[in-house]
């Protein structure tokens, strides 16, 4: 709808628009028989910044030309401020909700609008989800423009390009897609903007909508995409070749393509020598494989394979079942969930309560369930293993997957035993492999197989062998010179 | 992939929990036992999972029971200890398996033939006799060292097999290959208690520092076929051992002068070779190994290199004794224990198929060379002992 060119209509239909909303702010500044009119949202403009300069301006403005003097004015007199024109009621509306100044004159159909945005964010603060020892310790916020500062403040390069859409048909979400346009294939950006173009919804709130809108040709429970809250971290995916997907609102971004063994590797690990960082990329392997797999094995040798079990393991393990009234499937998923109770709890409980809650995980159903006879206690080790295994990982979405895979596993080793179990694994390794995202495979770099990708996959090699960005992921993959020169003089 | 699911579902229907069941449902049996009782086999088993106590099963102690049954064949007697045990019997896992001299001496065949067959058995299991006592005895005293007596046993052959010298390793598998082949013939490692079978039974016996009965491991039990005919000396097990190279690390007592040095072997090593001259058998046996002095007592100088190379002779000598010891003692038995038949089978199969009938009541008319070449390596070890330097 096209603005009108009186005040008093505009400040009418925008009231009216809006239901009259309480933190509409309209107002006539009259002199000289010359009126302005301009209209905020208090909820997220500041006002001081432009009335006073109003009051002021008003006086000198030539008559017959009374909007091209007064834009002039404003142009010219107030620098800091981001400023533009809009001429119909949607995107008056749009700069309003985003913290713009509206000021409308008679006798034009055109408004100028003027940032006055209100700070409603908080500052760069330390990341809370992702903690590391050594390096960066600043996060992304809520904040978008932060968001981008943080990366380009760690990219000075003129090839790191931005680009922005909108999504969502009544948040009107910023989301920017960034890449290293010389690193990148133009083609894998174009997909994904189509993709973002493609998406018809009414909200965005997380970039938790943004991942589950672009990821739906292959159903996983693996995440296709890493999200993080780790500027670092992000900056090292984009020189790596990857894409970051920023969404306004929330500190958390998305990078992908991303593989499974993306997930193995945390931002520490490329602050560290290359020896300790490749031992806790093994470690977190091992978690991984500990974590999926020892509920669901245990069960096979306590029910079906006993032969493998040597025999002094053997006797101690069915001394302690002993008395136990349930079935070791039954004792296992019953504690398994248990735990996932504990740590839902975990999250959404606030920290002055947290005490009391780990009294009643540790104490009462560890140590009483135990001594009650419901559980055997080798049981409890293997939750316990299980448990405190997943969670040497940051990302939350692949301790999920971790969870679900086990459970599954769980079942077909309570129906089949040790047969079952390999089932289960080969469909794992089926799925897995058949999983792709932006046309990388999942477990690249290990199939197909990939010798120089697993450099810095499972393993990080020193950064003298690594010269050279993963060519899954580029075609521009040297990331470094020839330094030996300079060592030898 | 409604059919996945349907195709998934309809495997864990089918399928069924197949070979399911819970570990405790188990009596785990880790020993067994063979003896004879009014012509009828006494199978005695010894279960391993009783819990200690009824309210406190969290440690994953454990205390021992040992069931017998009776019956004419070892099935039956396994039937009738299921009577007794209120869990069904697990058979996969026990490592010893004790037949009482009675019993060794009628013959093994008829009781190892349902262990062959026995489709989960696992085959690992040592085999001894039980030298006097009833095999059944020598389950049920406890040790202080080990949580239940058959893991005492075959952790006791496993740990001294390496360092005696007079004791092997042989399994259930082994056994039976050589009980089933012509031309070779078992020796089975004996055990014997040594106190009162009611002390060393009840827990008393593990609340003592110096317990008054335990099981003590015994020469070797020569067989001729599947029968026990006779036990074997220190000695004579020793050489049994050094023809078959089954060990690598013993020690000899060598007598020189007034004193007596002990020597240890490091490395040892036999080799039979098998040949025929003028339709005569020929066995060359090649001794050879590397020893360390350990201990010397007496008028010894071991700085001259006459007295090391007179110590040699006299070590080679021993060794060539204690070979021809048990070599005697398999001629006196007619049973040939090192399988000097088997290598002529295997080298001469022609010659062995016309002497094969009369092989074991001949093996004294073979014509067996023993050479021993042990080197005295004493780079370490060549200070004079104590009483040497004293003199001086």
């Amino acid at each position: 709808m096209k603005l009108d060119s009186d005040i008093e209509k505009i400040f009418e239909t925008i009231n009216n628009m809006n239901g009259k909303s309480s933190d509409i702010v309209t107002r006539i500044i009259e002199k000289n028989n010359n009126r302005i009119g301009y209209i905020f949202l208090e909820s997220v403009s500041s006002d001081d910044k432009i009335s006073d300069f109003l009051n002021k301006a008003i006086i000198n403005i030539d008559k017959k030309k009374f909007f091209d003097s007064f834009y002039n004015l404003v142009k010219n007199s107030i620098f800091s401020s981001n400023m533009k024109f809009c001429s119909t009621y949607d995107d008056m509306f749009f700069y309003l909700a985003s913290g713009f100044t509206v000021i409308v004159v008679d006798n034009s159909t055109k408004a100028i609008v003027i940032e006055t945005k209100a700070s409603l964010d908080r500052g760069v603060s330390e990341s809370t989800s992702e903690t590391i020892i050594r390096g960066p310790k600043d996060s992304f916020t809520e904040n978008h423009n932060i968001n981008l500062g943080l990366i380009r403040k760690r990219i000075k390069d003129s090839n790191l390009w931005f680009e922005d859409t909108t999504v969502g048909i009544r948040t009107k979400t910023k989301v920017t897609v960034a890449y290293i346009k010389d690193i990148v294939p133009k083609k894998k950006v174009q997909r994904i903007l189509d993709d973002l173009k493609k998406i018809d919804i009414d909200g965005i709130l997380d970039s938790g909508y943004i991942r589950e809108l672009i990821e739906k040709k292959q159903k996983s429970i693996f995440p296709k995409l890493i999200s993080t809250e780790r500027p670092d971290l992000t900056c090292s995916s984009l020189l790596n070749g990857k894409i970051v997907i920023l969404v306004e609102n929330t500190p958390f971004v998305l990078i992908l393509p991303a593989t499974l063994s993306d997930f193995f590797q945390s931002a520490e690990d490329n602050y560290q020598k290359s020896f300790n960082a490749s031992f806790n990329r093994i470690l977190r392997v091992i978690c991984f494989f500990i974590s999926l797999l020892t509920p669901a094995l245990y069960i096979a040798l306590m029910t079906y394979n006993h032969e493998i079990l040597p025999d002094q393991l053997l006797i101690s393990l069915a001394v302690q079942r002993d008395g136990v009234p349930f079935p070791t499937a039954i004792e296992v998923l019953l504690f398994v969930l248990t735990f996932e109770v504990l740590r839902e709890a975990d999250v959404h409980v606030p920290s002055f309560s947290g005490g009391a809650m780990s009294i009643v995980g540790a104490l009462i159903l560890g140590d009483a369930a135990v001594a009650a006879g419901i559980v055997s206690p080798i049981v409890i080790i293997v939750v316990a293993a299980t448990s405190i295994s997943e969670l040497v990982f940051y990302d939350v979405d692949i301790i999920d997957a971790i969870r679900e895979w086990r459970i599954l596993f769980i079942i077909s080793a309570s129906f089949l035993g040790i047969i079952g179990f390999m089932v289960a694994f080969i469909i794992f390794i089926a799925k897995l492999a058949s999983l792709e995202c932006l046309g990388t495979p999942y477990l690249t770099p290990f199939s197909p197989l990939n010798i120089k990708g697993i450099k810095d996959s499972i393993i990080r090699v020193s950064r003298k062998n690594m010269k050279y960005r993963p060519s899954y992921l580029t075609d521009n993959i040297k990331r470094m010179g020839d330094m030996n020169e300079e060592s030898n003089n | 992939m409604k059919k996945v699911i349907i195709s998934l579902l309809i495997m864990f229907c089918v399928t069924g929990c197949w070979n399911y069941r819970e570990l405790n449902e188990y009596s785990i049996v880790t020993g067994i036992a063979v003896d004879k009782k009014d012509n009828e086999y006494e199978v005695s088993v010894l279960i391993s999972n009783a819990p200690k106590s009824s309210s406190d099963n969290t440690s994953g102690e454990s205390q021992i029971v040992v069931y017998s049954g009776k019956g004419n064949s070892v099935f039956e007697a396994l039937k009738d200890i299921g009577l007794i045990s209120p869990k069904e019997l697990y058979l996969n896992s026990f490592s010893i398996f004790v037949i009482s001299e009675d019993v060794a001496r009628d013959g093994i065949d008829s009781i190892i033939d349902f262990f062959l067959r026995y489709s989960s058995s696992r085959n690992k299991f040592s085999v001894i006799v039980s030298k006097g006592d009833k095999a059944k005895d020598t389950l049920k005293i406890l040790t202080h060292l080990t949580n239940f007596p058959s893991q005492g046993i075959s952790d006791n052959i496993k740990a001294t097999s390496n360092l005696q010298g007079t004791i092997t390793t042989m399994n259930f598998d082994e056994l039976t290959s050589i009980i089933l082949r012509d031309g070779i013939n078992p020796v089975i490692n004996s055990v014997y208690i040594v106190g009162d079978v009611k002390d060393g039974s009840s827990t008393k016996n593990l609340e003592t520092s110096s317990p008054k009965s335990y099981v003590k491991i015994g020469n070797f039990a020569i067989f001729k076929g599947d029968k026990l005919v006779d036990w074997a000396t220190h000695d004579e097990s020793l050489g049994i051992n050094m023809i078959n190279g089954k060990i690598s690390e013993m020690y000899l007592n060598v007598d020189y002068n007034d004193g007596y040095i002990v020597i240890d072997t490091t490395s040892f090593s036999s080799t039979v070779k098998t040949s025929v001259k003028d339709n005569k058998p020929i066995v060359d046996i090649d001794l050879n190994g590397e020893a360390r002095i350990i201990e010397v007592n007496g008028d010894i100088n071991l700085q001259d290199s006459k007295v090391i190379e007179k110590l040699q002779d006299k070590c080679n000598k021993l060794i060539k004794s204690n070979a021809k010891k048990a070599i005697n003692l398999a001629i006196k038995n007619k049973t040939d224990i090192f399988g000097f038949g088997l290598n002529f089978y295997e080298n001469h199969p022609k010659f062995f198929e016309k002497v094969k009938d009369e092989w074991e009541n001949n093996l004294g008319e073979i014509k067996i060379n023993i050479k021993s070449k042990l080197v005295l390596k004493n780079k370490v070890s060549s200070k004079n002992s104590l009483e040497v330097i004293h003199d001086k």
